[in-house]
């Protein structure tokens, strides 16, 4: 018989099945077993479904987060210490922004990197039209 | 309308003992030709993805329906996986495998699939493996050749030539067999 023929074959023989199932009395689909067994059974499958799920929807949480951060740290402009501290110093002067009295050249170039993201990040909020909307 | 976390829930804790056994014959058929699927887990994953909410519960369709149907979609795409895989999981490794004399251990790995073509053949088949079940009783054979061309019930009692007895007595066994485990077929 062709793999077609099979798989009609199987196809059919599945519906069928599945029509005979439901349309079984109780009485006859529980010969041989222990109702309780299968209620407890059932119970369980549920329970520990329930947890998977819950675990499942906290890691898509997690991810979700994840992929959240990094979309926003690539979405940053790429710049040097050099240029992140150029761009601190002006705003230093500018009266939109208030800096903590300290001097850049206190300064690591990570903080430098990260003040220079913070003010950018403020700098694109106070320009974006939602923001002239309100 | 789908039917709301909670809510499927309840519907799933209230199912019957027999509704549970219609879900667990249904499961021990469709994950017969699923390498990594046991019937257990195939009934595990689709309440998962049902109480989960990545598959819907239509509100006024019978939970048991709901479910099977469910857990059918899952085989499918388990399946699915299997077959796109990097890995053929029914193919047996030969006795004719090889090591290699490298500074790796490797091995030539030849697959069964090179030595004997029918097996997998057979392996690969879901339908042929249900006909193997039934292989060594004949009216259980008779009763997957008529479900196959869609005959039940009467029409296949009378398809068969048999009294309706005779029917239900074997349908109660066929039933019984498919709950067979896989590797108890072997």
């Amino acid at each position: 018989m062709s793999d077609t023929g099979k798989s009609d074959d199987l196809a059919m023989f599945l519906q069928t099945q599945l029509e005979e199932l439901l349309e079984m009395t109780d009485k006859d689909i529980l010969e041989g077993t222990n109702p309780k067994d299968l209620t407890s059974e059932n119970l369980a499958m549920i329970t520990a479904a329930k947890a998977e799920a819950g675990r499942r929807r906290m890691f898509a949480a997690k991810a979700g987060m994840v992929v959240g951060k990094a979309f926003a740290i690539s979405t940053m402009p790429q710049v040097s210490v050099a240029e992140a501290r150029a761009f601190i110093e002006s705003a230093m002067n500018d009266n939109h922004y208030t800096l903590a009295a300290r001097t850049l050249g206190e300064m690591s170039d990570v903080d430098i990197l990260r003040v220079y993201h913070q003010l950018h990040q403020l700098k694109s909020k106070s320009e974006s039209p939602d923001n002239d909307k309100q | 309308m789908n039917l709301s976390r909670t809510e499927v829930e309840t519907e799933l804790t209230s199912l019957s003992p027999a509704d549970y056994r219609r879900i667990k014959i249904k499961a021990h058929t469709y994950s017969r030709g699923l390498t990594y699927l046991s019937p257990e887990d195939l009934i595990q994953e689709t309440y998962i993805k049902l109480l989960g909410g990545e598959r819907v519960f239509p509100i006024g369709v019978r939970p048991v329906t709901v479910v099977i149907n469910a857990m059918h979609s899952e085989a499918s795409n388990c399946r699915e996986r299997e077959r796109s895989g990097a890995i053929d999981h029914l193919v047996d490794v030969s006795t004719m495998s090889q090591p290699i004399d490298d500074d790796e251990g490797s091995s030539v790995v030849i697959p069964k699939i090179e030595v004997t073509p029918e097996r997998i053949l057979v392996a690969r088949r879901e339908f042929s493996a249900i006909e193997t079940l039934v292989a060594d009783d004949a009216d259980l054979k008779d009763l997957v050749a008529a479900w196959s061309l869609e005959l039940r019930g009467k029409e296949a009692s009378d398809y068969l030539g048999w009294e309706i007895n005779r029917y239900e007595a074997a349908r109660k066994r066929l039933l019984r067999r498919l709950e067979t485990k896989k590797e108890e077929c072997k």
